[in-house]
């Protein structure tokens, strides 16, 4: 066994590599494949997620709109298509689903027309299914610019003018974070946010009433929508992590006795 | 009990705060301080990755930024190429946020110039191009290919001296990154290191970005950071180049210790403001 | 391309650089009050930052593209694609805007697909390696105390912060417990350093454009 595997540590990077990612993909396959398993077989419990701290505050802030009579707005950040915004278009349906049915005003200002229909086929889907299509209006789902900061001042803009009551900060968020956050609460705006990105989180931290920390996001994701397979890849990725942190583990307390072969299993180039 | 200064300091126009700021951010702008500057490891270590490449190395400058870094990126993009040219290195442009390129066309021009570098043989702005992840994929087979043959002003690539040496990503030497955000260092790994094309990748990230862009350098995914104006600043000390990242320094430093000052004062009102609402309901 | 003469580049430097001023100073009066004079420089920013991204993307990647590769290269099946994305443009009409759902799911499977390779693995399985890091450090000169500490404070950090985004299991119960709190001070550690350097990105910003108004504008040093 050793011979077998001090013999595949000195062969070339290019086999290691690949080896390593047949490794990597089945471990993650089953783990994903066993969750999504758990999470169609609707005879099986659906793991617990932890509750995350700032969800209840998003019926709040929409209910402190209702009463003001102004609007909502809901950013899904700097990124495109990626998972940080598909998670805040899942958040972005709950929130459009609530405001629907308070007939509260969302405006969803965008960065990139990519996100455009699928926010507007949200949104419009939340109108129907409260049973008020009529009331859903693409208007309120403004491409502002693909500029970093044309978009950024496009919605300080919307905030001012349209005194908003409530601003979720949902997704992807770079340097705008803290302009956006700031000018919210400048404008007494209720906010609340949830961000990937580690540079820009504190400044939401400082500048929001509630902020979910990095993967908080995926978890509020499928924590609003009830859906279970979104519920069970949040189950896969745990099962995921502990693998990881078993392996560092298992890696300090080898070094610890003078032997790299975790580190050296790991090493791909 | 409502006059107290922390009462006011509580309410204090926040106008107040940026016009004090300003004007003492501008006073070591205009003056200079001479304040020392250290430098870091982070930076010396990309200055050593740089200086230690053979003549001819071609290195590939992600511009991947906007007008408003200009006073973070600018100063890092002219003393990496000022450097990377005097040691004989091909300069190869490119970005993917729309401004970048552009951006990077109109502040290298000049300093290029100056040094005597020749566009197309020492270096080429390819231009901006949309869809990062496919253009990258397919420079990893042929640039020329991925960027249809032109470059910023439409003249064709495969007629300039640079790329006689040069068909594909893996023919790259070492990659530059200079970004704000996204895309930038992470799709630059995903893309080009992960896949051994480029193994040497130096980081320029803005302040903000160092935090994050700090675990690709632990994890050994870049070989070097030139984070921020300091960074900058710090880079052009060691290439005997002192510009504008070197003059701004002394206004950083004192902006900053006015913002870790306006911190602590904020912290003490409203700790003190709390201890007196604590007083008066305990009073009443 | 049109080439401008360097002699009209030099004559519009002026003008240039009075409204590069001027649009500062519009934007900076936002931290006054908004007024109209932001709204004007407002509005012209969004709008020339749209034109903008509309013309390089045209110039830079359209017009060779089609100039290039279909046209001198002959590669004519690449109106295929175009046309794949042309029908996002039925969005806006109702009866047809199924079609434009065609183009959004090609460019989700793309990215998943490009996502789900060594691209994703390769730097995570990198970062996992060099987590690893030894507890007690002994170099020539003996046992290095600083090392050793630095270790164990990494890898601790490490390995609580990712036990901390787990959520659909109770990994620390009972006592062990105290260690979430322990884990949410770091993070928020962490999140401090954050903090200090997106602060000296804000300062840097003002330096620049303080830097813009002092000497290109004024031209005071």
């Amino acid at each position: 066994m050793s011979a077998m595997l001090s013999g595949w540590l000195k062969t070339d990077s290019a086999s290691r590599l690949g080896l390593a990612t047949i490794i990597f993909f089945i471990s993650y396959a089953v783990v994903v494949s066993i969750q999504y398993y758990r999470a169609t077989a609707t005879t099986l419990p659906m793991p617990k997620l932890r509750r995350v701290a700032g969800l209840d505050a998003i019926d709040e802030a929409i209910g402190r709109a209702t009463e003001m009579g102004r609007p909502v707005t809901f950013n899904t950040g700097a990124s495109a298509i990626s998972a940080a915004t598909l998670a805040a278009i899942a958040v972005m349906g709950y929130v459009a689903h609530q405001t629907a049915k308070f007939d509260t005003r969302l405006i969803v200002p965008m960065r990139f027309h990519e996100v455009v229909p699928i926010a507007l086929s949200t949104i419009q889907m939340a109108h129907i299914e409260v049973g008020k299509p009529e009331t859903f209006r693409p208007d309120d789902v403004r491409y502002l610019s693909s500029d970093q900061f044309g978009f950024t001042s496009g919605c300080i803009g919307i905030i001012q003018r349209e005194r908003v009551a409530a601003q979720m900060l949902f997704g992807n968020f770079v340097s705008e974070a803290l302009i956006l956050a700031e000018e919210g609460s400048i404008a007494g705006a209720m906010q609340i946010a949830g961000q990937v990105n580690v540079a820009q989180t504190p400044f939401l931290i400082a500048a929001c009433d509630y902020t979910l920390l990095q993967e908080e996001l995926y978890v509020a994701s499928a924590y609003l929508s009830k859906n279970r397979i979104r519920i069970g890849m949040i189950a896969a990725q745990d099962a995921f992590k502990l693998i990881l942190v078993g392996i560092i583990m298992v890696g300090i307390i080898a070094s610890a006795f003078g032997s790299s072969i975790v580190s050296d299993l790991l090493t791909l180039y | 009990m409502e006059n107290t200064i922390w009462h006011r300091l509580s309410k204090l126009d926040h106008r107040i705060i940026y016009l004090v700021y300003t004007i003492v951010v501008a006073f070591p702008l205009i003056f200079g301080l001479g304040l020392p500057l250290p430098i870091t490891d982070d930076v010396r270590a990309a200055y050593e990755v740089i200086k230690g490449l053979p003549p001819g190395s071609i290195m590939y400058l992600g511009c991947d930024l906007g007008a408003t870094n200009l006073a973070e990126c600018k100063p890092p993009i002219v003393a990496i190429c000022k450097f990377a040219y005097e040691l004989g290195h091909k300069i190869v442009v490119s970005g993917f946020w729309v401004d970048g390129p552009s951006l990077a066309y109109i502040w290298m021009e000049p300093a290029m110039n100056e040094i005597g570098a020749v566009y197309g043989e020492d270096y080429v702005n390819l231009g901006y191009r949309a869809s990062m992840s496919s253009i990258l994929d397919q420079s990893r087979y042929s640039i020329i290919e991925a960027f249809s043959d032109r470059d910023i002003n439409g003249n064709r690539l495969s007629e300039m001296p640079i790329f006689q040496n040069l068909a594909k990503a893996s023919e790259f030497t070492y990659l530059v990154t200079i970004n704000p955000g996204y895309p930038g260092t992470a799709d630059y790994i995903r893309a080009w290191r992960s896949t051994g094309d480029v193994s040497l990748i130096i980081d320029v990230p803005t302040a903000g970005m160092i935090t994050t862009n700090g675990t690709h350098l632990q994890a050994g995914l870049t070989q070097g950071m030139i984070g921020g104006l300091n960074g900058a600043a710090q880079f052009e000390a060691l290439i005997g180049y002192p510009a504008k990242a070197t003059a701004s320094m002394d206004a950083q430093g004192v902006g900053i210790f006015i913002i870790i000052a306006f911190l602590v004062l904020g912290n003490i009102s409203f700790i003190q403001l709390r201890k007196q609402n604590e007083l008066t309901k305990g009073g009443s | 391309m049109i080439t401008v003469p360097d002699s009209v580049v030099a004559a519009l430097q002026p003008l240039h650089v009075w409204l590069g001023a001027l649009a500062t100073l519009g934007m900076l009066s936002l931290l006054y009050r908004e007024n109209p004079f932001y709204r004007f420089c407002e509005y012209t920013y969004v709008g020339s930052a749209g034109a903008h991204t509309l013309v390089t993307t045209f110039a830079n990647t359209i017009k060779p593209g089609i100039q290039t590769q279909m046209i001198q290269n002959g590669q004519w099946w690449e109106i295929l694609p175009i046309c794949l994305g042309l029908l996002i443009y039925f969005q806006p009409v109702k009866r047809y805007s199924w079609l434009s759902r065609l183009p959004m799911g090609y460019w989700v499977g793309y990215n998943a697909g490009y996502a789900l390779t060594m691209r994703t693995a390769m730097p995570m399985l990198t970062e996992v390696r060099r987590s690893i890091l030894p507890p007690i450090v002994i170099t020539s000169s003996g046992f290095d105390l600083m090392a050793s500490i630095n270790n164990i404070v990494f890898c601790t950090t490490v390995v609580l912060v990712m036990v901390y985004f787990i959520f659909s299991r109770e990994v620390l119960k009972g006592r062990a417990a105290v260690l979430m709190n322990v884990s949410r001070v770091l993070i928020m550690m962490a999140l401090g350093v954050g903090f200090g350097n997106g602060a000296i990105t804000r300062v840097s910003l003002l330096i620049g454009r303080l830097d813009y108004l002092f000497a290109d504008w004024l031209g005071i040093y």
